[in-house]
């Protein structure tokens, strides 16, 4: 039984998300305000937290740097900013994911999985040389398999050409050509459409939310990258 | 007025020829003025033109001494008539006082009867005149009475018979002369013939008395003048009539009224007046006509004075002539209609003797043709004038003008030149050539006329259009050496002086301060410079106290006024620093002058006025940038519980089929609108320019890819199929990766909704010499009657039933970014075809234009 923190001003969306959450099992406690979530932190062993950036008192960016300053569990930012300077801020203090109101609840919930699941196994799981990680997502290439949070996933071989030439130069910007010639070994010509078909694909597979990826990044105009986390 | 017409007249060459028509004018008018001037005819002098009161003025000016009328003499015309006039006034006055002529009486008694008669008219000067006269001719009379000059009597004696000899020839008028005596009255008639009666018989006692009283001196003189007399007056027909009684005397053979009226009032054309005044005498009495050869005779016989000098009997003559006022008649000459109509080379007198007649219509001739060239010069000056100055008139209109640039005036380079300087420059050169050239002829060549004048005349013509130029420009007074010289400095200097006067502003003092402090600075200079001089042959002390002074008081304006200088600069320093942004410098009060105080203060004041304003507009942007992110907050909060409910009602699994329905819809629309509050926010972003853009060089090609990538599955579900090529070569552009994907994904979204099902779309990456083309073509399911400019709007929408899907604002923020990033969204319709052309500066371009 994991404890998610939930923090938001709004008791409507306070609730909605309570019953989501605990549809999957999970022990709720909710702060209306980042008073009441810093005293629920003291009181309870957290697993996973999310907290709206808005809110009247303390706000949502203060309560995460304040919880960051003896808490290591993940924490996702809920906000209705949608702007990339607000997520990014928001994970410069320490955020580990971030969610635009308005959410899919769906979603909500497959992140809050995903964190408490890198979470709990953090650690426990043994890296070998053979494996390339970045946050959950773990590429074995002795064993040509790729787990996302420990999950395996399950990717075709042009997909999983596709991420280890992606992995292997993580956080370097491929363009398609590029990819295309490494991972079909012949020049390309008129090809590079089917490779970026490929990669919105993967994406849908190891991606909570494809249109916002976390992980295989569209760099537009130049090409793809596998973000370092 | 048309264009073509104005083009005539505004031509170079329509301008010479009128140019050279007014000079030829001119010179033709110069010529004219100049042949009339040198010839001998003074026919400027004829009054009228009119031989009528021509012929009065001459026969008034026979008798008077005015002296204007000395000015006819020389003409042979006027000589004639006036001598004409004056033998038949002569002849009249004799024939009046006929009576006393016969009678013989004495001077004394003529000068009674004259003065009987004429007792109440009469003024007493010309009586007195007439005394003096008389009193004269009695003297010179009486003194030589005693005189006997016997040595000419054989001349006399031989002139008596050669009268006699032309008295025998002329004895058949006596018969026409008696024709004439029947019609007289019975007494004149009586009186005549009592007369002729006495007239044989004195010629008989004459011829007796063997020259001893007929054959004197006077009586020879007299006889002879009054044949002569005759024989002129013979030949004319006139009219004379006496002013005071009204009677009338002619040589008419008949008078009747007609004649005389067509005389007096000049009806017709063959009478003309020779003596004026003739409205005194409305209704004549006719008093006879003359048979002047019947008279003559008798005169030659009878009519003499009793004198024997023969140079006083001519005088006398003329004084007894005088007295008897010959000058109050009117005289009338009858001319031939012939002769007035100017045919006179047709005419030829019948009689050859008849000399005076001859010369007469000579005279009258000459006097014809003078009239006639005067005529003439009046008509041929009329029509050059006038056309010289309708040329003047056509130059000055169209001075100045062209058909291009109507209606300015084109000013040339003359115009350049001050007014005034040009008039007096214009005048000083036409006096010099006229001078120059004065009267100068060569061999009969006029040069002032045919050289001279025309240069002259061309430099006042120049001035006369430049005139018209700068008249029509409303420059003529405006660009005078006068106005820019004077007016203008004067008009500045006072406006000068007036600003200091009206400055009394904290500020402006400052300004008004300086100038008096200049002011007073040069004049305590000046004074003690005056001091000084006067000092230096006299008082050793006064000259060293005053140097001292003058020293101390220059060493001491140097000193203010660098200190002044000093804090002034000061002040300039921190406004250059204020203008480059910093505010916070103040300025150091207690350093600066008194008198600089106000503009230290309006600094300061200024400086703190800055700060707010700039404080306001970042307060101002960042409340709008609140605005935007708090409005977006509030409306996205219930939204996602809306949509959160929604969303859990549904997992309840309600047995109402219609709430299931209704549910789905709810659903839908909760999530259109989400869609729809991302828009506008988006947009209300772009429109204030609340977006911060990251450009970076973008492969448009591999941006094509990747969104064909994105979208290809999402297409393929309406049946859409992409067709894209790869270019030749792959545009790099320098542009923000994100947005351009923004609008990219914009467009394939409008495609997703528009297009036709199961069509096709064509991507094609192109690009031109400065820009990346991205353009994509589809067939739209609907009828696109929208101009393409208005789909590019916010809230348009292709369809009119607005599609559920989609803001609105899709092609709108695609346009804004794509302005953003210097390029620009073109939207095409033909027919069903819509082309979204998506055009961004190349980077090759940017760096051209950096380095430019």
């Amino acid at each position: 039984m994991y404890n998610v923190l939930i923090c938001d001003d709004d008791k409507a969306i306070l609730d909605s998300i309570e019953i989501y959450l605990g549809v999957e099992g999970y022990n709720i406690i909710k702060a209306k305000n980042g008073i009441e979530a810093l005293d629920a932190v003291k009181n309870n062993a957290i697993h996973c937290a999310v907290i709206d950036i808005m809110m009247p008192g303390l706000d949502g960016l203060t309560t995460t740097v304040k919880i960051r300053e003896n808490q290591n569990f993940p924490i996702i930012l809920l906000s209705a900013k949608s702007e990339d300077t607000d997520k990014i801020a928001g994970l410069n203090f320490g955020a580990d994911d971030y969610v635009t109101k308005p959410f899919n609840p769906l979603e909500l919930v497959a992140r809050v999985k995903s964190q408490i699941r890198r979470y709990v196994n953090l650690g426990s799981a043994e890296k070998s040389d053979s494996q390339i990680v970045t946050g959950g997502l773990v590429l074995d290439t002795s064993s040509h398999e790729i787990t996302l949070d420990g999950e395996p996933v399950h990717l075709t071989a042009r997909e999983y050409g596709i991420m280890e030439y992606l992995m292997l130069n993580m956080g370097r910007v491929l363009s398609t050509a590029q990819i295309y010639e490494a991972v079909w070994n012949e020049p390309s010509f008129q090809t590079e459409k089917t490779v970026t078909v490929h990669i919105r694909r993967i994406r849908e597979k190891i991606e909570i939310n494809p249109k916002e990826p976390k992980y295989l990044k569209v760099v537009w105009g130049i090409g793809y990258k596998i973000e370092k986390i | 007025m048309d264009t073509k017409s104005k083009k005539f007249r505004y031509s170079k060459w329509f301008k010479s020829i009128v140019i050279l028509v007014s000079l030829f004018c001119v010179v033709s008018e110069s010529v004219l003025m100049y042949k009339l001037s040198s010839s001998p005819s003074s026919l400027f002098s004829y009054d009228d033109f009119s031989v009528n009161s021509f012929v009065s003025t001459l026969s008034n000016s026979a008798y008077s001494d005015d002296p204007k009328c000395t000015f006819y003499q020389s003409d042979p015309f006027e000589n004639t008539v006036s001598e004409y006039c004056k033998e038949i006034v002569d002849y009249c006055t004799i024939y009046k006082n006929i009576d006393y002529f016969k009678s013989g009486a004495t001077i004394k008694t003529l000068m009674d009867n004259i003065n009987n008669e004429y007792d109440d008219d009469w003024d007493k000067k010309s009586s007195q005149i007439r005394t003096t006269y008389i009193n004269e001719y009695l003297s010179s009379f009486e003194s030589e009475t005693d005189a006997d000059d016997s040595s000419d009597y054989d001349y006399y004696y031989e002139e008596t018979t050669m009268a006699q000899s032309s008295q025998q020839k002329s004895y058949y008028d006596e018969k026409t002369a008696e024709q004439i005596v029947s019609l007289f009255p019975d007494d004149l008639k009586q009186r005549y013939e009592k007369e002729l009666e006495y007239a044989r018989q004195s010629i008989e006692s004459a011829r007796k008395a063997n020259l001893e009283n007929v054959q004197s001196e006077a009586n020879y003189n007299f006889s002879r003048y009054t044949a002569n007399l005759f024989s002129n007056l013979k030949s004319m027909t006139w009219i004379a009539v006496d002013k005071k009684t009204g009677e009338v005397y002619t040589n008419l053979g008949t008078i009747d009224k007609t004649d005389y009226e067509s005389a007096v009032t000049g009806e017709g054309n063959c009478w003309y007046l020779v003596y004026k005044d003739y409205d005194s005498i409305k209704t004549p009495t006719i008093k006879c006509s003359i048979n002047y050869d019947a008279l003559r005779d008798s005169f030659s016989l009878y009519l003499y004075p009793r004198g024997k000098n023969s140079n006083s009997e001519t005088y006398s003559l003329e004084n007894i002539l005088n007295i008897m006022c010959r000058n109050e008649m009117d005289v009338y000459l009858g001319l031939s209609k012939t002769f007035v109509s100017g045919e006179l080379d047709s005419f030829k007198p019948a009689d050859e003797s008849t000399t005076q007649i001859q010369t007469f219509y000579e005279s009258l001739q000459t006097h014809n043709e003078n009239v006639n060239t005067a005529k003439r010069f009046l008509v041929e000056t009329a029509v050059l004038f006038v056309s010289w100055i309708i040329c003047l008139v056509i130059l000055a209109n169209a001075a100045g003008k062209t058909v291009q640039n109507e209606p300015k005036i084109k000013l040339c380079f003359v115009d350049k030149m001050w007014n005034d300087v040009h008039f007096i420059l214009s005048l000083f050169l036409t006096a010099i050539i006229l001078s120059s050239v004065g009267e100068l002829t060569y061999s009969g060549f006029n040069i002032s006329l045919t050289i001279g004048l025309p240069i002259a005349y061309l430099v006042f013509l120049e001035w006369l259009i430049s005139v018209a130029r700068n008249a029509k420009a409303h420059t003529y007074f405006s660009h005078t050496a006068i106005n820019k010289l004077i007016v203008k400095p004067m008009k500045k200097f006072f406006s000068y002086v007036g600003d200091i006067r009206r400055l009394s502003t904290d500020t402006a003092h400052i300004s008004k301060k300086i100038v008096y402090s200049v002011v007073s600075f040069i004049i305590v200079n000046a004074i003690l410079s005056l001091l000084l001089s006067g000092f230096t042959n006299g008082n050793g002390v006064a000259y060293s106290i005053t140097l001292f002074i003058f020293i101390a008081y220059n060493a001491f304006s140097i000193v203010y006024a660098l200190k002044y200088l000093r804090s002034l600069n000061a002040i300039f320093d921190i406004i250059q620093k204020t203008k480059e942004g910093n505010f916070d410098i103040a300025v150091d009060m207690d350093a600066i002058p008194k008198s600089l105080k106000p503009l230290a203060d309006d600094v300061t004041e200024m400086q703190s006025g800055m700060k707010i304003a700039i404080a306001n507009a970042v307060k101002g942007e960042r409340m709008k940038t609140e605005l935007i992110t708090n409005v977006s907050h509030d409306l996205k909060t219930p939204l996602t519980s809306i949509i959160n409910y929604v969303d859990l009602l549904k997992r309840c699994e309600l047995d109402n089929e219609k709430a299931n329905q209704y549910l789905d819809v709810l659903s839908d629309k909760s999530l259109r609108l989400k869609i729809l509050i991302d828009d506008l926010m988006e947009a209300s972003k772009l429109s204030t320019g609340n977006v911060k853009l990251i450009p970076t060089a973008v492969n448009l090609y591999e941006l094509a890819l990747q969104a064909i990538g994105e979208s290809e599955d999402m297409l393929e579900e309406r049946g859409l199929t992409v067709k894209f090529a790869e270019p030749e070569n792959q545009p790099i552009v320098f542009a923000d990766g994100q947005k351009t994907w923004r609008i990219i994904s914009n467009l394939i979204g409008n495609v997703k909704k528009y297009a036709l099902e199961n069509s096709r779309v064509y991507i094609d990456v192109d690009s031109d010499e400065n820009y990346g083309i991205f353009s994509m073509k589809n067939i739209s399911t609907n009828e696109l009657n929208v101009a393409p400019e208005t789909l590019t709007q916010r809230f348009v929408q292709g369809d009119e039933a607005r599609s559920t899907e989609g803001s609105g604002l899709g092609l709108s923020i695609a346009k804004n970014l794509c302005e953003l990033q210097g390029g620009e969204l073109l939207i095409e319709i033909d027919g069903d075809l819509f082309k979204a052309t998506v055009k961004l500066p190349l980077v090759n371009s940017i760096d051209k234009t950096a380095q430019q």
